[in-house]
């Protein structure tokens, strides 16, 4: 999993994260670290960009999840926490889209991984960068 | 088709890989090759995180064609746990009212047609089914 970090330079707090490579069991506390350190140096939105990714499991979900909470400014939920953790996300969101991290272009089996859990829910998902920044 | 592998997070892209590949030579259509990566992904990783909770092991993943099914089995030497015996979610009631617990069984589920699991002696064994074309339909 590679990560680069983006500062959308015409939407002020914005920061882009582009990922490169599956997202499994392996790599999600990655996204979770790369999630922070934004949140640490100003960014109060995340665009997460997931052209390049072509593989997500349950244990990128609950990464995106942190993501989320992180922007909330919380601390994540415990990265084992599973339906917990859409829970959280669930009563956060109040059962709709929350606006603080959104989607970019996810692949069709991630897209898939995202309806299989729900979690398609309480995520916008664009496939128009310009678009995706113009919403925040 | 068997691979051995150390019970470590770092080896999960082999086993996906592993699986698509082999399934693909069962002639499993791509679909159904992918779907089975991803629900053994999920289980191992559920066995290395909750079965062997960081201490060494190793897991061993058979795979074979029967019928029009492929089964692939998983063998791991960690504590017994049965993941097929944890309770679906209740998909009636809103996502937010459900009980916490086992997402990557429940997709797991949601990319099989089967499961089973057996407790052995010395460990657990893990058997996911999955329909496929009969080969002669695949040409």
């Amino acid at each position: 999993m590679n990560i680069t970090t983006e500062q959308a330079a015409a939407h002020a707090g914005v920061t882009v994260l582009r990922l490169q490579g599956d997202l499994d069991g392996s790599n999600y506390l990655e996204l979770i670290a790369a999630s922070k350190a934004a949140q640490q140096t100003g960014a109060k939105y995340l665009l997460l960009d997931l052209d390049g990714v072509p593989y997500m499991s349950s244990a990128g979900l609950v990464a995106l999840h942190s993501s989320v909470q992180l922007l909330q400014g919380e601390q994540p939920a415990d990265p084992s926490a599973g339906w917990s953790a859409l829970k959280s996300v669930a009563m956060n969101a109040s059962s709709s889209a929350q606006p603080l991290v959104k989607l970019l272009n996810p692949q069709p089996r991630v897209t898939r991984t995202l309806e299989m859990s729900g979690m398609n829910v309480f995520f916008e998902i664009y496939t128009d960068e310009a678009a995706a920044l113009a919403s925040f | 088709m068997i691979l051995r592998v150390d019970a470590k997070l770092v080896n999960l892209g082999t086993i996906r890989h592993f699986i698509e590949k082999n399934t693909l030579r069962l002639s499993a259509n791509e679909d159904a090759a992918y779907a089975l990566a991803h629900a053994v992904d999920e289980c191992v990783t559920n066995i290395i995180e909750h079965g062997y909770r960081g201490q060494p092991g190793t897991i061993e993943i058979e795979i074979d064609r029967a019928g029009e099914s492929v089964t692939i089995v998983l063998h791991d030497h960690a504590p017994p746990f049965d993941p097929t015996g944890v309770p679906p979610p209740d998909l009636t009631r809103p996502l937010e009212e459900r009980e916490p617990g086992g997402l990557g069984i429940y997709l797991t589920r949601q990319m099989v047609d089967d499961w089973r699991y057996r407790a052995l002696s010395d460990g657990n064994e893990l058997t996911l089914i999955k329909q496929v074309k009969p080969i002669a339909s695949q040409s």
